[in-house]
């Protein structure tokens, strides 16, 4: 346990340096005067409920609209999508195609070759951006080194305990994104919103299915050829998130199953000199983090399912009656250990780290309610996530999108 | 096109790392802080308790005819049940070898040893009616019972105002414990334990509430265990 804590403070303390240990990295970027053409490609396979609001959140935003092409690719829905994106077919900046069924990465790039413009992003169709977010992303390409840009993903309206505990895990993760940026690790470009330069796709190759990953697999081709990823977390993308357990846990499996699978595909970037800050901590600690966590899960899971069944039977040999049970509140039987007041310090790490994502990402919703379904929803869930994923990994089931 | 890599923030990784064992070493120092006031007051309520003791046993020695409505025995076995309630949380916490709990746990041994003998006598002189039951525990692994009959016994003082339980470690290595420690056991310890004195009657084993109601029924009756004072 004491090295599980040490690990996990030295992690989220770094990351902190890293964020607020250069000042330069804090500075606000100008808008730039001209803007290239961009290119948004939206991928869509049975999203009849939301393709036409993600379309309009493009139309909306606040980007010379002759500068902006919006390719709606149909990988062979079944539902009402096509219908629906034809309609949006009267404004001049989308243009519509239908293919047969093939996978994202597959609609991603019969996207890529119907377009001739300078810059190409990505959106998905359960996805919407927030008008500034365009322009906030081109600003890093002002540097000519950068040759992919990630935003702030939020979830879209949180409502039930399930989007709330994600909302929290979203904005924890645009901290995480900031941090990781500036020691180059940034290993995925996530499909609400990424932007990249059109041409590294002509030297790196086109998306790859990348175990139903492929914004990590090319988040992580990118860095194995020395391609620079930024982040823009003032660029916020809102993305409707998985409501039912069933859903979520299906999402989650893809992701997790997807991380073990590119990780092992891009294996000779581990603890490679030549990766820098990637190759020697963050792609070893993310690994050692998860290992750490499961084992961890795993034994607090085991320990309190023994005390609860202990309890049980010292309960049962008072027939229940638990009514001469007092409990003191003398500051004397208050848990005052050493690993306590290190998880305090852990905790308070982990609370600035989500203020910072509400702050940068302008949100304003209230936080304490939220934050407590987090504290206590998602160790759980992230076990069974990680159960679950380990298992279909072995079992190498495929996912559908 | 590629470019050249960052080179590796050594620096950052030497300062994230000597923070942490910064906050690390202040974890153990703020800890160790409440251990040691948490074992001052022991020792305060400790001394408080030995002087309370004394003079109980001053009183019963000294006097003929003592005042027994003066007498507060009841508080006294109340503060000998804390000073043991907060024995057991340090020793959970620090564990039964840590040498202070050690120190401690052979400390209130004694004290539940002479505070047993005086509640006996005071129960003779003042007709008290108070029952006494000595009750010798070990560790989960020797006696896995224990933590059971342990609650049920906490239940049971809390159900009869007049019953005394001391509880006593079968493993302390303490000589004085002999005195009170059933003799002649013949077979490994672990087939006695929990092991219950009952006003000088040994019973081993596993005692339900209803087991223990009915051995203190037989002997007192139900009259003398319900008694308030």
């Amino acid at each position: 346990m004491y090295s599980a804590s040490f690990i996990s403070l030295y992690i989220i303390v770094l990351l902190f340096l890293t964020l607020w240990g250069d000042k330069s990295n804090i500075t606000k970027p100008k808008l730039p005067k001209n803007y290239s053409k961009v290119c948004i490609i939206v991928p869509c396979f049975n999203e009849e409920k939301t393709v036409t609001k993600t379309v309009h959140s493009l139309l909306n935003l606040d980007y010379p609209q002759d500068k902006l092409e919006i390719i709606i690719v149909d990988d062979g829905s079944i539902d009402r999508t096509y219908e629906r994106a034809k309609k949006l077919l009267k404004y001049p900046q989308v243009k519509l195609f239908r293919k047969k069924n093939g996978g994202k990465w597959t609609a991603l790039n019969y996207g890529l070759a119907k377009t001739k413009a300078k810059f190409v992003g990505c959106l998905d169709s359960d996805s919407f951006v927030s008008p500034q977010a365009l322009k906030l992303i081109m600003v890093y390409f002002m540097d000519s080194k950068i040759m992919a840009v990630t935003p702030s993903i939020k979830v879209y309206r949180p409502k039930n305990i399930l989007e709330r505990v994600q909302r929290i895990e979203y904005l924890s993760g645009i901290f995480l994104r900031k941090s990781l940026t500036f020691l180059d690790s940034l290993t995925v470009t996530p499909g609400p919103f990424s932007i990249y330069r059109k041409k590294v796709f002509g030297e790196i190759g086109p998306f790859k299915d990348g175990h139903h990953a492929e914004d990590m697999e090319m988040g992580l081709r990118l860095q194995s050829r020395n391609y620079r990823i930024a982040n823009a977390p003032e660029a916020c993308v809102y993305t409707v998130s998985p409501s039912s357990f069933k859903a979520l846990c299906r999402q989650r499996h893809r992701w997790y199953s997807g991380f073990v699978k590119n990780a092992w595909d891009y294996r000779y970037i581990f603890l490679n000199k030549k990766y820098a800050d990637l190759g020697l901590f963050a792609l070893p600690t993310a690994t050692l983090v998860i290992i750490i966590f499961i084992v961890v899960a795993l034994y607090s899971l085991f320990v309190s399912i023994q005390a609860t069944i202990n309890q049980f039977i010292t309960w049962q040999a008072i027939n229940f009656d638990l009514t001469p049970i007092t409990f003191n509140l003398d500051w004397f039987f208050i848990n005052t250990s050493a690993l306590l007041f290190i998880g305090l310090f852990i905790l308070i790490f982990g609370a600035i780290a989500i203020l910072y994502g509400q702050k940068i990402s302008n949100d304003r919703q209230g936080l304490v309610k939220d934050f407590l379904f987090y504290a206590f929803i998602y160790g759980p869930l992230l076990l069974i996530w990680w159960l679950g994923a380990i298992q279909r990994t072995l079992s190498n089931k495929k996912y559908k999108w | 096109m590629p470019t050249k890599r960052q080179p590796l923030h050594t620096q950052k990784y030497i300062a994230a790392f000597l923070i942490s064992v910064a906050i690390f070493i202040f974890g153990f120092l703020v800890s160790d802080y409440f251990n040691h006031r948490r074992f001052s007051e022991i020792n305060q309520v400790k001394q408080k308790f030995q002087v309370q003791v004394l003079a109980l046993e001053t009183q019963l020695v000294s006097f003929k005819d003592i005042l027994c409505a003066d007498i507060n025995e009841d508080i006294l076995t109340h503060e000998l049940h804390l000073i043991g309630e907060k024995l057991q949380f340090m020793e959970n916490d620090l564990g039964k070898n840590h040498p202070e709990v050690k120190h401690l746990k052979q400390y209130y041994t004694l004290l539940q040893i002479r505070h047993y003998q005086s509640s006996q006598r005071l129960s003779e002189r003042c007709n008290l009616d108070l029952v006494h039951i000595l009750y010798f525990y070990a560790d989960r692994t020797t006696c896995p019972d224990c933590q059971k009959q342990g609650e049920v016994l906490s239940y049971l003082r809390k159900k009869y105002p007049l019953l005394r339980i001391y509880s006593f470690d079968y493993q302390l290595d303490l000589p004085s414990l002999a005195i009170v420690r059933p003799r002649n056991l013949t077979a490994p310890e672990d087939d006695y334990l929990p092991i219950l004195v009952i006003e000088n009657q040994p019973f081993y084993g596993f005692k339900t509430i209803e087991e223990i109601e009915k051995i203190l029924f037989d002997k007192f009756g139900i009259e003398g265990l319900t008694k308030i004072r």
